[in-house]
Order: C-alpha cells, then sequence, then structure tokens
C-alpha cells in the first residue's frame, strides 16, 4: 500500500537524504525541512521502498504538498 | 575596537557557523522542539545561494579573522523566505558571538540589512523572534521596530514566533 507523506506546514526543504528505490524502516529519515526556527524530520511511517521522493533541496513546499511515497 | 559589515566570503562560513549555534544556544533557542537547528544553523554553505550573508567583522581583526557576527538578508521567493511579501525584505538568523554581545555589533548587522532593503527599494523589513527572547524584543524595538501580530506564527506547542516589522523609508535625494 502507498503512504503519501505530506508538508504539514510550509517549509524550506533543507536536506533530501533518500532516493527513490531506497529501503526504509518506520522511523527513518526521508527528508529534512526547515522553517520556523525549527528542523523538522520528515519520516517514513511504514517499512517499505521509497517511490519517490517529490521535493529538491532548496525547494518550498506549502502545507499539504507531496514530499514523498513510500510502499 | 571598529565595526565594519561586509558580505561574507566561504572563508567566513566556519566562523558564522561557530557564532550563530553559539548565539542561539547561549539564548535557550536550541532546545529539544527545535529538532537539530543547530545542523541547519551551521549549514552556512547551505544557506549561501539563497541569502546574502553578512558578517560584522572587528576592524583591528583576531580570532576566526574577526568576525563577530553574522546575519542573512532574505528576499522574496528564497527558500529561506518566511515573512517578506512580495515589495518587502527579511532577515534571519542574526547571531552575534556571545563574547561580543552588547558592543552594537547586532545593530551594526540590522543596519546593513535595512540599507540592503533600502537598495532594493524594499517597502518594510520583517523579523521573526521566539516569544521568551524578550532581549530581541527591546533591542528590535529600540531599532524602531514594532509588532506585526498578524504575521505571528506558532508552528507547534512550544514554538511561538512573534514577527517585528520595520517601514523603510526611500532614502533622501
Amino acid at each position: 500500500m502507498a503512504d503519501e507523506i505530506r508538508a504539514e506546514m510550509v517549509a524550506n526543504v533543507w536536506k533530501v537524504i533518500k532516493s527513490a528505490g531506497d529501503a526504509v524502516a518506520e522511523g527513518d529519515t526521508l527528508v529534512i525541512l526547515e522553517s520556523m526556527k525549527m528542523e523538522i524530520p520528515v519520516l517514513a511511517e511504514t517499512d517499505g521502498t521509497v517511490i519517490e521522493i517529490a521535493v529538491n533541496e532548496g525547494d518550498v513546499v506549502q502545507e499539504g504538498d507531496l514530499i514523498a511515497v513510500v510502499e | 575596537m571598529g565595526i565594519q559589515v561586509r558580505p561574507a566570503t566561504p572563508a567566513d562560513h566556519p566562523a558564522v557557523a561557530r557564532l550563530t549555534v553559539e548565539a542561539y544556544r547561549a539564548d535557550g533557542q536550541l532546545e529539544a522542539e527545535t529538532g537539530r537547528y543547530a545542523d541547519v544553523l551551521a549549514d552556512v554553505a547551505g544557506r549561501a545561494d539563497q541569502t546574502e550573508i553578512l558578517v560584522a567583522v572587528d576592524s583591528d581583526g583576531g580570532a576566526d579573522g574577526g568576525v563577530l557576527g553574522a546575519v542573512a538578508f532574505v528576499l522574496p521567493g528564497s527558500a529561506f523566505a518566511e515573512l517578506a511579501r512580495p515589495g518587502e525584505a527579511e532577515f534571519r538568523m542574526l547571531a552575534v558571538d556571545p563574547s561580543a554581545q552588547g558592543r552594537g555589533v547586532g545593530q551594526a548587522l540590522v543596519r546593513a540589512c535595512v540599507a540592503r532593503a533600502r537598495e532594493v527599494r524594499a517597502s518594510g523589513i520583517l523579523i521573526f523572534t521566539r516569544s521568551f527572547a524578550e532581549r530581541a524584543q527591546r533591542f528590535y524595538t529600540r531599532m524602531g521596530f514594532v509588532r506585526a501580530p498578524e504575521h505571528d506564527r506558532s508552528p507547534m506547542p512550544g514554538v511561538d514566533l512573534l514577527a517585528l516589522h520595520l517601514p523603510i523609508t526611500p532614502a533622501e535625494v
């Protein structure tokens, strides 16, 4: 089952850690956002494989934007 | 001690990283709720292409090439922009080495940001402070900033950001 991970707030994509095809475990950091004086890791919510990372470093994401898909 | 503000070069990045993390830590702004924000603050190269990093240096030199403080001047469209709407400017990550605070370094950096904002014909300049950073709020108020509560944000429990705004008057001709 594909798990779509979306941004919870407006943020700057500071680091992209994982790539499509990577195997991940629940809790692994996929992407790190920077916003509002905080560093916000975006975590895999299930074990699986990264199908897509939908952002690049330096992108701005809006609340609800797709960040990654894990299956 | 003379203070000069100039654009940072890559050679300044290690000093900017060190003093920014130390200043935030000394002010209690790197507690658990902010994640590993110290890593973001230390990644000076990672913001150098999306912001204008200015450094305040001691004209007499000293450790770290005399770098005493730093700030990132930000225009709308940058990934680091959080407050500025089109026609406005903002700055972020203003930090003065804890050992150099109280000597006007921060004021010199803010004045330089205001000057840059005026150069790009911005109508105003904005800054976020943490709600508990009363010293920073007094500092900005002394420099003419006024609270802009319509921009305040509380992205998560324990992180309350207060916005301040300074209108920019065009340069006199």
